[in-house]
């Protein structure tokens, strides 16, 4: 199988994690139930609403466990919006595509939504926020770190410009194990988090609520997650969640510094190739994230034939690729190279040998390629 | 606890080994997001493929007529919400008593959404009035929302008779098949119904994964619940959870495999009833149409507090195991004309694939003894 550098869009699963899921895929549990496989099930999802309580420094009463971060995305925004009249909310460009529909949505009932642009790094403006809030305003989202450029966002800041009573929503799948953070550094009243992006299995998030606030559900029915989220949990899903986030909190330090020497690996053999430009790279960013962008050259394509090459990465977002169209993120801060651009994301299994492989496949296509204006 | 002590198959069911495995192999080697471009992303979309064709054959349908969802619960509200929310000309919902909680409670969130619901009644075997069903459609009425099983007395309701009826006025029927597929032969393109709901661990799949059949032709509009990256068909936001999908897949094959099941489930169901027989009980919905698989008794003037606590190492229930936690009698014997009083004097015994004719009797015989010790003592 090809090299993997596509972590922001899926991850392997941790051993660790598959080891943990494994007693819980077979017995009958539904941790509804009063009887003995109910109560098992019952006292395993209360350790791991611990375990994501005190990553996030939280109280077990804050977690919601759902089906993934789009779910915890959706139920962030159209659950406060469920709880208010229609006003105005802020979003920032650069927002995950779940965002931006669910944002969509509700702006077909009713809702105004107003752009937080980025600079040319991909950082919101907190020039421009103050301008943009009004009486109406009633929520802003804005992402702890993009999916794409892997620029860290000011979310804290954001908070503190934002009037008492605006709610911030904060998209942290993509930050979480990556960086360190908990709810009250972020300054979100919603948090969103994933478990497949952190080594977790597929199928399992999490929505944080800060206490005095008050969002509906989305999905009604027998009332499981205390009335937010009906349905019968995916008990081993979120034990392996748990999991997951119980090895970060063990070995960030670690997953930190093994990311930076990769990245720093990766961008200095991309500068000395010469025509590629990395996005946000004077900005914060994620350590094991670089988006990289050939000025005339398709990203898409690129993407593909570096696939071919043996080495996965992707265009933009996975929930978007497949589709042509440029990056929305790219757009918002670079726009001459929106249709240019392609992630690099790595994992922990990856190495500076495969760094190297890549480069050369790089720098061979390149070649092949290259236009006598290019260099 | 042995497995075999396990009579809560309605609740949930034990996972197949045949699925613990397909799971465990597609986690350890094939992790890609299904959505991504790759070789990784390609191999996890071949095993989405492969159960979705394993699925597709349980219910007879083509392999994209359904969407996967997180459970039978999102799958209810997707149908019904979806469905009020996809057009702009129909506001009336037609549904019943004993319905499962998730689709009563998106009936009273549609209701504050200006939708106009009809709760038809049953009669005291559970059974749906067809009379009362056919004066309550309107010319505004949307949709029918029925279980084919229901969950807490394993009455079956022909679904196929209310869909024929609804299809002559042009309603749309959403059927909760959640108890039934995978039990029960069931056949999506004989029935011709616009939705069906169904679940992955009510038939020996893993949890966290469920899936709503939406009819193309002629064509069900729904509004999405979860919005974002969408799939193939702009319906259902969100990343494929390829390990559960592989594991829902694996169970609806593994049905093919144990077609005889449902007579051994049958004869466990006649063990415990005989066993029973020797103190005076009543079998709720007895003159109805039932599934072997679900049977609910009240032990006449026993509270069912003191079975719980003296049969601990059985696992049954009072009834549906989202409303187990409150205190409050179930809706669905409430429904029957059952008293609160006699609703906790009974007890929801289901079987499965797991179970045994011996043990079956073996609960009949120590509900009897447990009786007999605290009425006799």
């Amino acid at each position: 199988m090809p090299v993997y550098f596509d972590h922001n869009a899926t991850t392997p699963l941790h051993p660790k994690v598959l080891e943990a899921m494994i007693p819980f895929f077979k017995a009958p549990q539904n941790a509804s139930s009063l009887h003995y496989y109910g109560r098992q099930a019952k006292e395993a999802l209360q350790s791991a609403r611990q375990v994501l309580a005190d990553a996030m420094q939280v109280a077990p009463s804050q977690v919601y466990f759902t089906s993934g971060g789009s779910e915890s995305n959706n139920l962030a925004l159209k659950g406060m919006a469920r709880r208010t009249q229609p006003g105005e909310m802020i979003i920032s460009a650069i927002e995950h595509d779940c965002v931006r529909e669910a944002v969509r949505t509700l702006v077909t009932q009713n809702w105004r939504a107003k752009v937080l642009p980025v600079d040319g790094d991909g950082v919101v403006s907190l020039a421009q926020l103050p301008g943009l809030i009004s009486k109406e305003t009633r929520l802003a989202a804005v992402m702890l770190a993009n999916n794409e450029s892997g620029v860290i966002q000011p979310t804290a800041k954001v908070r503190e410009a934002l009037p008492s009573g605006v709610y911030l929503h904060v998209d942290a799948v993509q930050a979480l194990g990556k960086m360190p953070f908990t709810m009250a550094s972020t300054g979100a009243h919603t948090l969103s988090l994933s478990s497949h992006k952190v080594f977790g299995p597929q199928g399992v998030g999490a929505l944080i609520v800060e206490k005095a606030v008050d969002i509906g559900p989305m999905i009604d029915g027998g009332g499981q997650e205390r009335g937010l989220r009906s349905g019968t949990e995916n008990l081993a899903g979120i034990v392996g969640f748990a999991a997951a986030v119980q090895l970060i909190q063990a070995e960030m330090t670690e997953r930190i510094r093994h990311y930076e020497r990769l990245q720093r690996h990766l961008e200095q053999a991309l500068a000395a190739l010469g025509n590629v430009t990395i996005l946000g790279k004077d900005a914060p960013r994620l350590p094991n994230t670089t988006l990289i962008a050939v000025p005339n050259m398709d990203g898409e394509t690129l993407s593909l034939w570096l696939n071919d090459a043996g080495f996965c990465v992707s265009s933009g977002s996975a929930c978007s690729s497949g589709k042509s169209r440029g990056s929305h993120v790219v757009e918002a801060m670079q726009p001459d190279l929106a249709g240019n651009s392609v992630r690099i994301s790595f994992g922990l299994d990856n190495s500076v040998a495969e760094i190297d492989a890549f480069i050369k496949a790089l720098a061979a296509l390149l070649e092949k390629v290259k236009p006598a204006s290019w260099w | 606890m042995v497995v075999s002590h396990y009579f809560d198959y309605a609740a949930t069911t034990p996972v197949d080994t045949d699925v613990v495995e397909a799971m465990t192999t597609c986690l350890k080697n094939n992790f890609g997001n299904p959505a991504s471009q790759h070789a990784w992303g390609r191999e996890a979309q071949a095993a989405v493929e492969q159960a979705k064709l394993q699925i597709a054959r349980l219910i007879e349908c083509g392999t994209d007529d359904f969407i996967f969802t997180s459970n039978a619960t999102e799958s209810i509200n997707f149908a019904l919400k979806g469905a009020f929310l996809g057009q702009d000309e129909k506001k009336h919902i037609i549904s019943f008593a004993t319905e499962h909680r998730a689709t009563l409670s998106c009936l009273d969130a549609l209701k504050k959404l200006g939708a106009e619901i009809t709760l038809l009644s049953v009669d005291e075997n559970g059974q749906i009035d067809f009379d009362a069903l056919r004066k309550a459609i309107r010319p505004d009425t949307l949709l029918i929302s029925v279980m084919h099983v229901n969950n807490e007395l394993g009455v079956v309701h022909d679904v196929k008779k209310i869909v024929q009826l609804a299809d002559a006025h042009g309603v749309w029927v959403h059927v909760d098949a959640a108890q039934s597929i995978g039990k029960l032969p069931f056949s999506v393109k004989e029935l011709g119904a616009a939705m069906v709901t169904f679940s992955s661990h009510k038939m020996y799949g893993p949890k966290g994964i469920g899936a709503l059949y939406v009819r193309r032709r002629p064509r069900v509009n729904l509004f999405p619940l979860l919005h974002g990256g969408f799939d193939s068909r702009g319906l259902r936001a969100g990343t494929l959870a390829t390990h559960q999908i592989v594991g829902f897949g694996a169970a609806a094959q593994a049905v093919q495999a144990h077609r005889e099941e449902i007579e051994k489930v049958r004869h466990c169901q006649q063990a415990f009833l005989k066993a029973l027989s020797v103190i005076p009980f009543h079998l709720h919905a007895e003159a109805a149409s039932r599934v072997p698989h679900i049977v609910n008794v009240q032990i006449e003037g026993f509270d069912n507090r003191v079975l719980f606590q003296n049969l601990s190492d059985y696992a049954f229930s009072k009834g549906s195991a989202c409303a187990a936690q409150m205190e409050s009698p179930s809706h669905a014997l409430l429904a029957l004309g059952v008293s609160s009083e006699a609703a906790g004097q009974s007890v929801r015994i289901s079987f499965g694939r797991y179970s045994t004719v011996e043990a079956s009797e073996k609960l009949g015989q120590a509900i009897v003894s447990v009786v007999q010790s605290k009425v006799g003592g």
